[in-house]
């Protein structure tokens, strides 16, 4: 009986063999899949982290944000109705609202006399709005600018003299406790004011409302009915100017030049591999003249590849995350976007191995009609 | 294994030098020859288009087995190269392996082999060294290992003892052709020592068999 010669799990380990045997060649070739694998994706991942921190310092500082206001008649401008402004924070795509009043009083803490600042008044929302615990007795929401006026802290208990425009007689309010708010994304007019939450049930100046990437443009087309006055659409007015040169964030990172840099990089392990086989043909020709079929032959080279780019694949991915945190990439973009590009580089880089083992190899006697 | 030519000519496609006229040999299956002549004479042509390297332009070169049916030579034949083809990163040892793998052997019988074949032309304990660091003459044994390892039933070989002294040259040569009859070997060579162990000695010489001599 003839026995089967080259059988796959032999030319497996003489693969491997030759993979654990290439010294140099072993080792630059696992290298090269090591960067290959690291870079694509760490770049990426910084890449992805830098548009979220420039997307969230931009949500931060309003970009999901609507001022809505009534519509201008003459010289007046008409108010929103407060409570449907309240009630905007259960409508879906709208993560917080809160209705704005502005008055022409101003306030002092009752143990810093002088120095008053302006008050507004602001419906309960203001509190999920500005992310403000809630506290008993009602709260005081105070900017930076105005602790770092008055050298109150948060979680002083307060009172507020309240003083109007005319010569009105003082109000002193019941003990509130301050809460620190950063009021960056309503805008610098509130910068050293103190906002006061307050009942408000009639009507008020304007309504603040935030949303996200997913709801902005529906939620803008219903504002206007929604926030009506007497039957005249309110108008929302997006809290940061938006132009030409506005950064759309979305698009930005579904279009990212970086996404598809795993392609590239497949294509360079594959010239990798193409050049490394080529210097190396008279290896394969060895195999070939001593009966190893091409079947047997792509195992083979399988082998050898499997042992390098998976050595390479784990340094890389390893290399790829620590250097992404390294530079600055959040956690989860470094541990997804490497791992995307690690993986989808070696698929490909893997497929294109067996395109190249898949093609004639010559054997030694090709060396004898080359003299 | 027998060897047979019938009336074999060529002419290279760039020239009109016919290098073979009308080559006729009958190498019978068991006995070793050398290909003798002055460069130019066709030597490595009429190697090269017994191994189908070239293609047959007019005439036969067949590859018999002894119940008269032609084989492959790709499945019947090892070659030893003048050029040394070694793989550079393994040991001697899985060097002849990959012979002795051409042959269905399984790890174990081919690692026997490897010993066998290694003692054979004279490098006995030298299993376990790299290819990169043996010398032109050990790299040259021990690809004539990996051809015996094979027990493939006919070697044709290029000059496999240009690089060896004498005294291996001999080793290497009674390991080669072996016992009269075990196989079928075809010896290109410059060296009439060489050609004095064959059974039958080709000269060639202005493209045909100018002498054929039987030791």
């Amino acid at each position: 009986m003839s026995r089967r010669i080259w059988p796959l799990s032999l030319a497996a380990r003489e693969g491997v063999a030759t993979a654990r045997t290439g010294r140099w060649t072993s080792l630059l070739m696992a290298l090269a899949v090591t960067w290959i694998v690291a870079a694509p994706g760490a770049a990426d991942a910084i890449s992805v982290s830098r548009l979220m921190d420039d997307e969230k310092a931009w949500i931060d500082a309003g970009g999901y944000v609507f001022v809505v206001t009534g519509a201008r008649e003459g010289d007046t401008q008409n108010p929103i109705p407060a409570p449907a402004c309240e009630a905007l924070a259960s409508v879906d795509g709208i993560g917080a609202a809160f209705a704005l009043q502005r008055t022409d009083a101003t306030g002092t803490l009752s143990y810093i006399p002088g120095g008053r600042v302006s008050l507004y008044d602001v419906s309960a929302g203001a509190l999920d709005f500005l992310g403000a615990a809630p506290a008993e007795g009602g709260v005081l929401l105070a900017t930076a600018g105005f602790l770092e006026r008055t050298g109150a802290a948060d979680g002083d208990v307060v009172t507020i003299v309240r003083r109007g425009a005319t010569n009105t007689v003082p109000v002193t309010s019941d003990p509130l406790t301050i809460r620190a708010v950063d009021t960056a994304i309503l805008g610098d007019e509130f910068d050293g004011a103190l906002l006061v939450p307050a009942h408000l049930t009639g009507t008020a100046d304007s309504c603040y409302v935030r949303t996200d990437a997913a709801h902005v443009s529906a939620v803008q087309a219903a504002l206007p009915t929604l926030l009506a006055y007497e039957g005249k659409p309110a108008i929302p007015n997006p809290r940061l100017f938006k132009s030409d040169f506005t950064v759309d964030y979305t698009h930005a990172y579904e279009n990212r030049a970086l996404r598809w840099v795993w392609v590239p990089a497949t294509a360079l392990l594959g010239l990798l591999w193409a050049m490394l086989q080529w210097f190396r043909r008279s290896h394969v020709a060895i195999y070939a003249t001593f009966g190893m079929k091409p079947g047997a032959r792509l195992v083979m080279q399988l082998g050898e590849w499997g042992v390098l780019a998976g050595f390479g694949a784990v340094w890389g991915w390893g290399l790829g995350v620590v250097g992404a945190l390294a530079l600055g990439a959040h956690a989860a973009q470094a541990l997804e976007l490497v791992t995307f590009h690690g993986v989808l580089t070696v698929i490909g880089a893997t497929a294109l191995v067996v395109l190249l083992g898949l093609r004639p190899a010559g054997t030694l006697l090709n060396a004898l009609k080359d003299r | 294994m027998r060897l047979s030519a019938r009336d074999v000519s060529y002419t290279y496609p760039r020239g009109d030098h016919q290098v073979l006229a009308g080559v006729a040999f009958d190498i019978p299956a068991g006995t070793s020859a050398a290909i003798m002549g002055p460069s130019g004479s066709g030597k490595t042509t009429l190697l090269s288009l017994m191994g189908h390297l070239l293609p047959m332009q007019s005439g036969v070169i067949a590859t018999i087995d002894d119940e008269g049916r032609e084989r492959s030579l790709a499945d019947t034949a090892s070659w030893v190269l003048q050029t040394v083809s070694l793989l550079p990163d393994r040991t001697a040892a899985d060097n002849v392996a990959v012979g002795a793998y051409s042959d269905g052997a399984s790890r174990a019988e081919a690692r026997d082999r490897a010993r066998e074949y290694l003692a054979a032309v004279g490098l006995a304990g030298h299993e376990q060294d790299s290819a990169r660091i043996l010398s032109g003459g050990e790299a040259q044994r021990v690809a004539i290992a990996r051809a015996l390892a094979s027990r493939r039933p006919i070697i044709l070989a290029d000059e496999p003892t240009g690089q060896l002294d004498a005294r291996t040259s001999a080793t290497v040569l009674d390991a080669m052709i072996g016992a009269h009859g075990e196989r079928t070997v075809v010896i290109v060579t410059h060296d009439p020592e060489v050609a004095a162990r064959c059974d039958l000695v080709l000269e060639l010489r202005d493209g045909a068999i100018y002498e054929r001599a039987d030791s």
